[in-house]
């Protein structure tokens, strides 16, 4: 495993080419270091466009005042010294930047102010966005995952001409609102994250969803974003949508016990058309949870409308009473869905 | 006070006269246990576990099938086939628009008539069946069991340790079950034996004879198998605003439930 020095001088290299001259081993500490600043440093000599000078490494993850006082020292020597850090917050770096104290994060950032170098190795906003969200799907790519697992009477493993596909959601999910833009980045969301694949390009280009099993395996593997917040409400909306517990008793035999609260699921735009009213007076056993997306495909039970049974599975994946987990289960099976990806996530 | 489910109080009418013959057991006399010790309510589903103490075709029996049998037709119940093929008809079920009456009702009773490839048991006259449990076990249910008088309807249910030692008969069996959805029942189980070695008190001692002994002998000898701490924590349905009940049970450990349940359960010969 490469140590910290030489990740930062093959760094150095990668990010000027062959200018530097990475010289390994150790170098005598600069004199007028405390022993106390010192005792957590290694320093190791570096050549970059034929000005020498020496790479501070400090080990472990050091507290901003202790990097501060070193650069303070430091800053007197002749010379470039470089502090190599594994790794730093945003306030360390800020600081290190106002401060103009050279130094390196290794794959990261390289700064040295006497050279006149500021090199960052960040990558692309989108490529950012991209990488943050590799495991989470959004809440339209969830609708649509769940649109493939419960409207089985759709040929959903076909290769799909991108325009028909988006015709089929539009009339499955009429609010969500899909635009050529929007139904582009969705089917990138759903190749990227193991839901499908996409093949060829142009006018040829096809889209097809894997095998049911797959897609809802891979549903309880990714992060689905599911309820944004809990607030309580003073009365129910007029058809309100039940979801959590209230939902589970409705559609499977748990029984409710007298004081637990009733849910309902809304989206926000919902919510915020609600009249409101003073929070702390509030009595109620009524809550809601908002949801980004308006609740779609409900289930109707003796007359209650309640959230489908992959929402419901996904917005209780983590309960761990283990009857609550027993009707899910039955549940799941009665939709023709395998338990057992939900066992594994117990 | 104990109450009785709202879709129960049809069946205990119909039983009424039959009290000595029958036990409720399982989620629903958790339920009565927990009310009559003041504990706070736990999730419990709404079918109901009904142990069936006189045995098949004995005359003084015979009441409690025909009574269960007319109410089962009366009120549409269905009993669905095995894959063998052969009528499950222990578990009944009750169409789903049905909130008046229990939606599952499963029927147990002892291995008299065993018929071991599908652990039920066939009483011809009442054209049922029942889940297997051991003589002893129904025995000890029956000498046990409690019988009350709740606003004018008669009920019968397990005491609070021969319930503990149903649980421990059911999470044995289905630990080494091999379908896993099953097998992850055995969780309800042991969340029961939890919330329920928590209420015991003087006087609920048992003397477990010794053919029941190996299902309770691993919650004893092994209870960080059963009672990790993360368990005792969500099974326990106590007031948590009350500091005294929350540093109790953050004292809580495996070998806690293991003393309680020794203190308890005694092993007989």
């Amino acid at each position: 495993m490469k140590t910290l020095v030489q990740v930062s001088l093959a760094f150095i290299e990668e990010a000027f080419g062959k200018g530097t001259v990475a010289l390994e081993g150790s170098c005598p500490l600069p004199a007028g270091l405390s022993l106390q600043t010192a005792s957590s440093v290694e320093a190791f000599g570096f050549r970059f466009l034929g000005t020498a000078g020496t790479l501070i490494v400090i080990s472990g993850l050091p507290k901003t005042q202790h990097v501060l006082a070193l650069a303070a020292e430091l800053k007197s020597l002749p010379a470039p010294r470089v502090l190599v850090l594994k790794e730093a917050d945003k306030e360390l770096a800020g600081l290190l930047v106002a401060n103009d104290i050279a130094h390196i994060i290794p794959e990261r950032k390289l700064f040295i102010p006497e050279l006149g170098l500021l090199f960052k190795n960040a990558p692309a906003r989108h490529e950012r966005w991209r990488a943050q969200n590799a495991t989470r799907l959004s809440a339209t790519g969830r609708q649509v995952i769940t649109c493939a697992l419960l409207v089985t009477d759709t040929p959903w493993q076909q290769a799909w001409k991108p325009m028909e596909l988006r015709g089929l959601l539009q009339k499955l999910l009429p609010h969500v609102g899909l635009s050529a833009a929007t139904h582009t980045r969705l089917l990138a969301e759903l190749v990227d994250l193991g839901f499908g694949e996409s093949t060829s390009g142009g006018p040829h280009k096809r889209f097809s969803f894997f095998e049911r099993d797959e897609l809802w395996r891979r549903l309880l593997q990714v992060q689905t974003e599911t309820i944004l917040r809990k607030v309580r409400l003073s009365e129910l909306p007029p058809k309100p949508v039940y979801a959590g517990n209230h939902a589970l008793s409705r559609l499977s035999r748990l029984r409710l016990t007298e004081d637990e609260p009733i849910e309902i699921a809304m989206s926000q735009k919902e919510f915020e058309s609600l009249p409101r009213v003073d929070g702390r007076t509030i009595p109620s056993r009524f809550f809601a949870q908002i949801w980004r997306n308006q609740p779609a495909l409900t289930t109707r039970k003796n007359g209650e409308q309640c959230v489908n049974i992959i929402d419901l599975v996904l917005t209780k994946k983590n309960t761990t009473d283990p009857r609550e987990r027993e009707v899910l289960y039955e549940l799941l099976q009665a939709a023709n869905l395998s338990p057992e990806p939900l066992m594994e996530t117990l | 006070m104990t109450n009785i489910p709202p879709n129960a109080w049809k069946l205990f009418a119909t039983l009424s006269a039959f009290q000595k013959d029958y036990a409720v057991i399982g989620g629903t006399a958790t339920v009565f246990h927990l009310e009559e010790r003041n504990a706070q309510s736990q999730r419990a589903t709404t079918d109901l576990d009904m142990a069936i103490l006189e045995l098949t075709t004995a005359s003084d029996a015979q009441g409690i099938w025909d009574s269960l049998r007319d109410f089962f037709v009366s009120n549409n119940y269905s009993s669905q086939c095995l894959q063998s093929g052969k009528s499950q008809s222990f578990r009944f079920e009750a169409s789903e628009d049905r909130q008046d009456i229990p939606s599952i009702i499963e029927i147990f009773s002892d291995e008299t008539v065993p018929n071991s490839d599908r652990w039920v048991h066939r009483i011809p006259d009442a054209e049922m069946s029942a889940i297997v449990l051991p003589k002893p076990a129904i025995e000890l249910v029956a000498q046990t069991k409690i019988m009350r008088d709740i606003a004018g309807t008669s009920v019968s249910y397990a005491s609070l340790p021969s319930l503990i030692l149903l649980k421990a008969i059911a999470c044995q069996n289905l630990m080494v079950h091999p379908n896993p959805v099953e097998k992850s029942k055995h969780r309800k189980h042991i969340a029961d034996i939890i919330q329920l070695s928590y209420l015991l008190k003087e006087g609920d001692n048992i003397e477990v004879p010794d053919s029941l002994w190996p299902y309770m002998a691993p919650l004893i000898s092994e209870p960080e198998t059963y009672f990790v701490p993360q368990r005792i924590r969500d099974s326990l349905w106590v007031d948590y605003s009350n500091m005294e009940t929350r540093r109790s049970i953050k004292n809580l450990t495996p070998e806690s439930f293991a003393n309680i349940l020794q203190t308890y359960f005694r092993k007989i010969a």
